[in-house]
């Protein structure tokens, strides 16, 4: 059997190579301009070449990266030419050759139009080094970086190509899908924030997993600062698995695409209908704030009907958009019936959220289902022992539940003297909850004393277990006299002075000598002086950094002492001063 | 041979092919007859291993051919769209078949450069005219040795003389080689010269399917000058496809041979009874005539 009949046809390759040359040609000129060509430069003209030739290949990292993403799509769309129009689907369609012979051929020669010029690029870099004396390593970090990172943008770019039968389309899907995860992450959270009182937000965690959706941010925004950096390298090798995951995801499409579909913005008909869930939802979110704003100068989310029927137009509005594009004709009225429906289920969706129809905004938990809460404090008079959070256990979480439902119950949103944050995490069980409010009281209110009552009965959060932290500092900011700006006056604690400093201030904390909170304002002023800590753990692999700060309050006169007496308050041996910044 | 068993298709909401059955035995050159959005094109694509059947089976020489490389290598297509990659030349296409088609003939392509001396084989296709793309593909479909030829509007484009040139040499192939072509086309004169079985095909079934002999066998046109002026009732199992006047000539479409017609209209003592046989495009517009919404015309006899 020959080989055309199998799984890769040598021919069709080759054509793909001969016929694109114009890409990789640039491709490859581009990279010698960047590595060889500056090492070359740096060695004629420039000084320290040894650190160069080191340094720039890594730094490269992220650069190839980006400019991956852009010449991966070009490469998709230029081999998986047979997906888009259909005199090529029914030249390609009609080759003795099977369709993963196809794909996997088109593929291959994709990823060689990708990684075969920076292997070209290595060598000539190799070369040079050699001819210059100074050779390194990084450049084979480089070569590889490149290899995974084309592995996985390549895939991507392919799978666009086999879910959508035109070119265009293919490339506008492609630079969608890296950046529509965080940007309605952040529209949803921010809108969530308006309608109900007391979201906290998705949190760093969802939007570290949100980040993952968005490769071109991760991959580009990430700077390689050694060879053998194992988060480099882990990041890497899971894109690449995805990579691998999504070519796998392609293949399986390109075998049951149907040829007939090549022009049609999405080949495949489940497809289309999520294709238009997603326009309905996205467009609908996004053009209905855009009009809420428009038609009523401002995103009032307390009028939750008038953002209701803007997004209800805007999502009647983006399913006969979806469906126009599907169609390729404007004259697609006669599916006004599911673009009502998008349209009705908004509002209802609107409507549920405003109006609290899963009692999101009023529950408070019962006392006796609470295993624990963290509460956290902020705002006029608190100190940040308090906003570094209080543990209530047992009977004092009632304290809490007490405060919790002050404030669901008493909504303040008008601007006071005095306001204040406050931030519970309830673990009830195997779930938890989570709630932010800000508020406004007065002296001497009903919030004010179970305020007081909460403060009295929380453990201050202290990272005794934590041991000494690699690093310490602490900083006094002093106002000036006219009141407007203030001199920040920094010091960081030497190595052999971190453990003294840390012990006294683990007494203080220990013994409580900590205030919560400050009667006035005039206080407040004084107790601006701040304690940093910092611990960095290198594990295998992984790099874990905790922090850790707290106001220096006077009642802390252990911590207070000890660095008097190792000279820290000294202005002469000050880190640092900052005399610009404004005091807020 | 080529079989085509009870397929479907539909385009989105098109039931574009409906239960098609049609075979074109080895050897043979069919004509696929039929008119605009019949599902010529569509059957092509999917006796060419391109479009999958969505129920049914497409088999060539005997096996099924979608996803089947083996019997691909033995199919040259010609379809009504050419493609070709960008910028390249007849030659430059030449060594990509070379290293696909297994059955590839250079010696061939050599032979044949005489038989298309317009085309210049080192020029980018998309620079020459229609004609010449089209004889190029020609150029590289006969050089493949297929065993099956399919072609959509093949003719499309080409000078009189070309396309005398092209027929004679599929015909040699044909005659040489065994090979079997399946051609579509609304040049029903032209099928008619070359042809051996004809399909009529309409709404994506197929209407008729006769080798042409016995297709034209089956439909008379007689022209009859009756004794009165009008013409008289026929009776209800003689089968009139059409009937027209031009004065007191009739001219009467007929299903049956001549001689059944001949001996039904006699019982009338015409005084004029001439049987006449018809032509391709005659039968190809009588037959659909029957056909709903496809409305018949009358041609000049």
């Amino acid at each position: 059997m020959r080989c055309e009949t199998s799984f890769f046809s040598l021919t069709l390759y080759k054509k793909h190579l001969k016929r694109n040359w114009p890409l990789w040609a640039a491709w490859l000129a581009l990279w010698i301009m960047v590595i060889p060509l500056q090492i070359w430069n740096r060695n004629v003209w420039g000084s320290n070449v040894a650190k160069y030739v080191r340094i720039l290949p890594l730094d490269s990292i992220a650069v190839l990266a980006s400019a991956l993403a852009f010449t991966a799509a070009l490469v998709a769309v230029t081999t998986f030419f047979h997906l888009f129009k259909s005199p090529a689907a029914n030249f390609v369609g009609a080759l003795p050759l099977r369709r993963e012979g196809v794909f996997l051929t088109a593929f291959a020669a994709g990823y060689t139009m990708l990684v075969g010029p920076l292997v070209v690029v290595t060598l000539v870099t190799v070369l040079l080094e050699g001819i210059i004396g100074y050779l390194a390593p990084e450049i084979l970090i480089f070569l590889a970086a490149g290899a995974l990172n084309s592995f996985f943008w390549l895939s991507f770019a392919v799978l666009c190509c086999v879910i959508s039968g035109h070119a265009v389309a293919a490339v506008a899907f492609y630079a969608i899908f890296n950046f529509i995860v965080p940007v309605m992450l952040q529209l949803v959270e921010g809108l969530l924030s308006g309608f109900l009182y007391g979201f906290v937000g998705f949190g760093d965690g969802v939007y570290e997993a949100c980040g993952w959706l968005c490769p071109i941010l991760q991959l580009t925004q990430h700077s390689w600062r050694s060879p053998m950096d194992f988060n480099d390298w882990n990041m890497l090798a899971i894109y690449a698995a995805v990579g691998f995951l999504m070519a796998l995801c392609a293949v399986g499409l390109h075998h049951i695409r149907k040829a007939e579909r090549s022009g049609d913005l999405i080949a495949f008909d489940p497809i289309k209908w999520l294709f238009r869930i997603c326009v309905t939802v996205c467009g609908g979110m996004a053009f209905g704030t855009l009009f809420t704003l428009i038609i009523f100068n401002s995103v009032d989310l307390n009028d939750g009907w008038k953002f209701g029927v803007c997004c209800a137009v805007a999502a009647f509005l983006c399913y006969m958009a979806a469906e126009m594009l599907l169609a390729k004709s404007f004259k697609v009225w006669k599916h006004w019936k599911g673009a009502a429906i998008s349209a009705v289920a908004f509002i209802l969706v609107v409507a549920a959220v405003d109006m609290d129809w899963i009692g999101f905004t009023t529950r408070v938990p019962d006392p006796a289902s609470v295993k624990s809460v963290t509460a956290s404090f902020s705002g006029t008079g608190m100190s940040s022992a308090a906003d570094n959070g209080l543990l209530f256990t047992g009977e004092d979480v009632k304290a809490i539940t007490d405060l919790h439902q002050y404030l669901v119950k008493n909504r303040e949103e008008d601007f006071g003297d005095n306001y204040l944050n406050v931030r519970v995490n309830y673990k009830l069980g195997w779930t938890s909850l989570q709630r932010q409010y800000r508020t406004y009281y007065a002296a001497g209110d009903e919030l004010n004393q179970l305020l007081d009552a909460a403060l009295s009965k929380g453990n201050v959060s202290f990272p005794y277990d934590r041991g000494t932290p690699n690093y310490l500092s602490t900083n006094l900011c002093i106002p000036a006299e006219n009141g407007d700006d203030a001199e920040y006056i920094g010091w960081e604690i030497s190595t052999e002075d971190i453990k003294t400093v840390w012990d006294a201030v683990t007494d203080d904390m220990k013994a409580g000598r900590y205030v919560l909170r400050v009667a006035t304002a005039s206080e407040t002023e004084i107790n601006t002086g701040t304690l940093f800590a910092q611990w960095i753990n290198d594990g295998l692999g992984q790099r874990e950094v905790k922090y850790y700060e707290l106001r220096l309050s006077p009642e802390l006169t252990e911590t207070w002492k000890t660095l008097k007496g190792l000279g820290y308050l000294d202005p002469e041996r000050a880190s640092y001063h900052d005399e610009t910044e404004a005091v807020d | 041979m080529i079989k085509v068993s009870h397929v479907e298709k539909h385009f989105d909401s098109f039931h574009c092919l409906k239960d098609l059955t049609m075979t074109v035995p080895t050897g043979a050159v069919y004509g696929l007859v039929g008119p605009n959005g019949a599902g010529k094109s569509t059957i092509l694509r999917h006796i060419s291993g391109v479009y999958q059947p969505e129920s049914g089976e497409v088999e060539v020489g005997g096996e099924s051919v979608y996803e089947n490389p083996l019997i691909k290598g033995k199919i040259a297509c010609i379809p009504d769209e050419l493609f070709y990659f960008t910028s390249a030349s007849t030659k430059d296409m030449m060594k990509f078949y070379k290293g696909i088609y297994p059955n590839f003939d250079v010696e061939r392509y050599q032979n044949l450069k005489e038989a298309f001396p317009e085309v210049n084989e080192n020029a980018p296709m998309r620079r020459l005219s229609k004609g010449m793309q089209k004889q190029a593909a020609f150029w590289l479909a006969l050089s493949c040795r297929p065993e099956y030829l399919l072609l959509d509007e093949p003719v499309d484009g080409l000078d009189p003389v070309m396309r005398r040139q092209v027929w004679s040499l599929m015909l040699k192939d044909v005659a040489n080689h065994g090979t079997t072509v399946l051609v579509s086309s609304h040049n029903l004169r032209e099928l008619e010269d070359v042809c051996d079985w004809v399909g009529i095909l309409s709404h994506g079934s197929m209407m008729i399917e006769r080798s042409l002999k016995e297709l034209q066998g089956n439909v008379v046109k007689m022209q009859v000058v009756f004794q009165e002026k009008e013409a008289p009732e026929f009776p209800e199992d003689m089968e009139v496809l059409h009937i027209s006047h031009v004065g007191r000539i009739h001219t009467i479409i007929v299903r049956g041979t001549a001689e059944e017609a001949t001996n039904r209209l006699a019982v009338y003592s015409p005084i004029l009874l001439e049987a006449l046989p018809l032509s391709l495009e005659e039968i190809f517009i009588y037959e659909l005539g029957g056909e709903q919404e496809y409305a018949v015309r009358d041609i000049i006899l």
